[in-house]
């Protein structure tokens, strides 16, 4: 009895979906977090009659044949980098993206990683480090006398320094684009790397044409949305229920079968 | 005894109805068989709501009847009727292989209520005739029950709002054209996404084809993607393309292939007639209510068949046994 596999395929694939939206809902102050969704699709199907075949040799045809599908299996589970709120910290070191781009950090094996979390603070040495403590791309060190840092939207950092006129500028931000952001692999930690499927990043001036901008003082929310959520999660418990209930009359039909002697 | 039980009823009337209940029995059981029979109306076929149980109690007068039925020089009679008794077997039999099959196209419809652009399916039933015996006049034909189809719901699913820039429903009987290795299938919208060489693809890594049949590129700079109802897609940095959109004059001829794409051998043809909705999602069409329901009536129909068969092999078996029992 197909049934029986079918309806598993259904109960795994509403399990799936709300693993995602459990994930979704711990991470809804997660700075930002990226909501997922799983995307379902329909295994493939067993032609027991063709459809187009001929019924008779007056060249009728079978207009539509028996196709039975296998079930359902999860396509993908994709990333929707909507834009989450931005949130005031005061914070100088709190930076928020507004549109498109990743900041750059250099990951502990040396290798470049990428996240939208702009948490930032600054290491014993002066440097511009994420709360793991990874130095944010380009690396740009705070005097120790400064006693204010500005960060304007292209991502120029600058400080006061007490006696100095002028504010001495350390640096320019910069953020990396993908074509496909939603192939950026994530390590966890709020940071991505990037994958064959995400493209080459490409690193450009925040502010200018495809990039975001940069906020400082702001902290970008997680774009999860508290009440789609749950809306989610009763639908996916309902439709485990129903898949459940398959197999239960699925198992009753084999059940009369096995006791008709 | 016998007489005291058959009432009015000579031996040899007892016999002759005995035979002819049993065919009968193969009437009944045929007319109860077929679920339902969509796009054809029978006049011969009963009310849907005939509960079972009447057919049971047919089948229960009949066995008493081949049960007390001993006489020997009737046996070859008798025997016939057993065999065509074995019919009610069969059409049980073809009626459970067609509930079988239903049940696995409602799982499947259920396991893909949460899939995109998913359509729901009923299978086609029809009555497979058969001719009774010769010989006996009050017999009519036997009505076996194959499955001849699958009825695609055609109907547009709720739509769902994502936001997703790279969602895209289709609002009417249009197709988007996805280039696989196998050839072009087509496919009711869904959530796409960009490849690393800026191509709009499935989540199955294959792109969809532009009107000008070649896959539609997005350039690394173009954000902000729109895709406007006549499949135009423009970004920041100007128009990038136009998705093909195509109509076919049989939806029922396209097949599935999995992973919400169809295929056909027709020819598809360009249409306007349809929207693209961007931030979009067309949700599956299956009423999870009906599949519920129809979940309660395959197992109902399943048991009733079962009774069926094992009331006909009841009836076998005691007449086999009484047969026994008076001639040893």
């Amino acid at each position: 009895m197909r049934a029986l596999s079918i309806a598993a395929t259904g109960m795994l694939a509403q399990q799936l979906n709300v693993e995602v939206i459990s994930n979704n809902i711990a991470n809804m102050n997660t700075t930002g977090f990226k909501r997922q969704r799983a995307e379902f699709q329909d295994l493939l199907y067993q032609s027991i009659e063709r459809s187009g075949v001929a019924s008779s040799d007056q060249g009728t045809i079978v207009p539509s044949g028996v196709q039975v599908g296998v079930g359902v299996k999860t396509g993908a589970v994709y990333r929707i980098s909507e834009q989450g709120n931005l949130v005031s910290t005061e914070n100088q070191y709190d930076m928020a993206i507004e549109g498109r781009g990743y900041f750059r950090v250099t990951l502990p094996d040396g290798s470049e990683g990428y996240t939208r979390s702009g948490s930032f603070g600054v290491s014993p040495s002066g440097q511009l480090v994420t709360p793991e403590g990874y130095v944010v791309q380009p690396g740009i060190t705070v005097p120790q006398n400064a006693v204010d840092v500005s960060i304007n939207a292209q991502g120029v950092v600058e400080a006061i320094i007490p006696g100095q006129v002028a504010p001495q500028q350390l640096g320019q931000l910069d953020l990396a684009i993908f074509f496909n952001p939603g192939g950026l692999q994530p390590l966890g930690d709020n940071l991505f790397v990037e994958t064959a499927a995400s493209g080459a990043a490409q690193v450009g001036t925040p502010g200018s044409s495809g990039y975001g901008s940069i906020n400082q003082g702001f902290l970008e929310t997680s774009n999860v949305n508290s009440v789609s959520e749950i809306t989610s999660l009763i639908t996916a418990q309902r439709a485990y229920e129903m898949n459940a209930k398959v197999i239960s009359t699925s198992d009753e039909m084999l059940s009369v079968t096995s006791n008709l002697r | 005894m016998l007489t005291a039980i058959l009432g009015r009823h000579s031996k040899s009337t007892v016999k002759d109805r005995l035979t002819a209940g049993m065919g009968a029995a193969d009437r009944l059981a045929s007319r109860q068989i077929l679920p339902h029979t969509p796009q054809r109306a029978r006049k011969n076929q009963p009310p849907a709501t005939q509960p079972s149980y009447n057919l049971l109690f047919y089948i229960s007068i009949f066995m008493a009847r081949a049960v007390l039925d001993t006489s020997a020089s009737k046996g070859v009679r008798f025997v016939s009727g057993l065999r065509r008794m074995s019919n009610s077997i069969l059409i049980g039999l073809s009626q459970q292989t067609v509930l079988r099959q239903h049940m696995d196209i409602v799982a499947n419809n259920l396991a893909n209520l949460g899939t995109t652009s998913y359509k729901a399916e009923t299978p086609l039933f029809e009555d497979y005739l058969l001719d009774a015996e010769k010989g006996d006049a009050d017999e009519a034909t036997l009505h076996f029950v194959r499955d001849y189809g699958i009825f695609r719901d055609l109907g547009q699913g709720k739509f769902q709002t994502t936001d997703r820039p790279l969602d895209i429903a289709v609002n009417g009987m249009g197709y988007l054209v996805v280039e696989t290795g196998a050839g072009e299938r087509y496919m009711r919208g869904g959530s796409f996404r960009l490849d690393a060489d800026g191509q709009i693809v499935t989540p199955g890594g294959d792109p969809l084809l532009g009107d000008n049949g070649r896959p539609v590129r997005v350039d690394g700079n173009n954000t902000d993607l729109t895709i406007a109802k006549d499949g135009t897609i423009s970004g920041g940095a100007g128009i990038v393309g136009r998705l093909q959109v195509v109509e076919f004059d049989n939806d029922h001829a396209l097949r599935k292939a999995g992973e919400g794409l169809y295929t056909t051998d027709e020819i598809p043809q360009p249409t306007d007639r349809v929207e693209l909705l961007q931030g979009m999602l067309e949700s599956s069409n299956v009423e999870p209510i009906i599949e519920m329901t129809k979940l309660i009536q395959i197992s109902r129909a399943y048991a009733s068949a079962s009774k069926l068969m094992e009331a006909s092999g009841d009836l076998t078996r005691r007449a086999v046994q009484t047969l026994g029992r008076t001639q040893g």
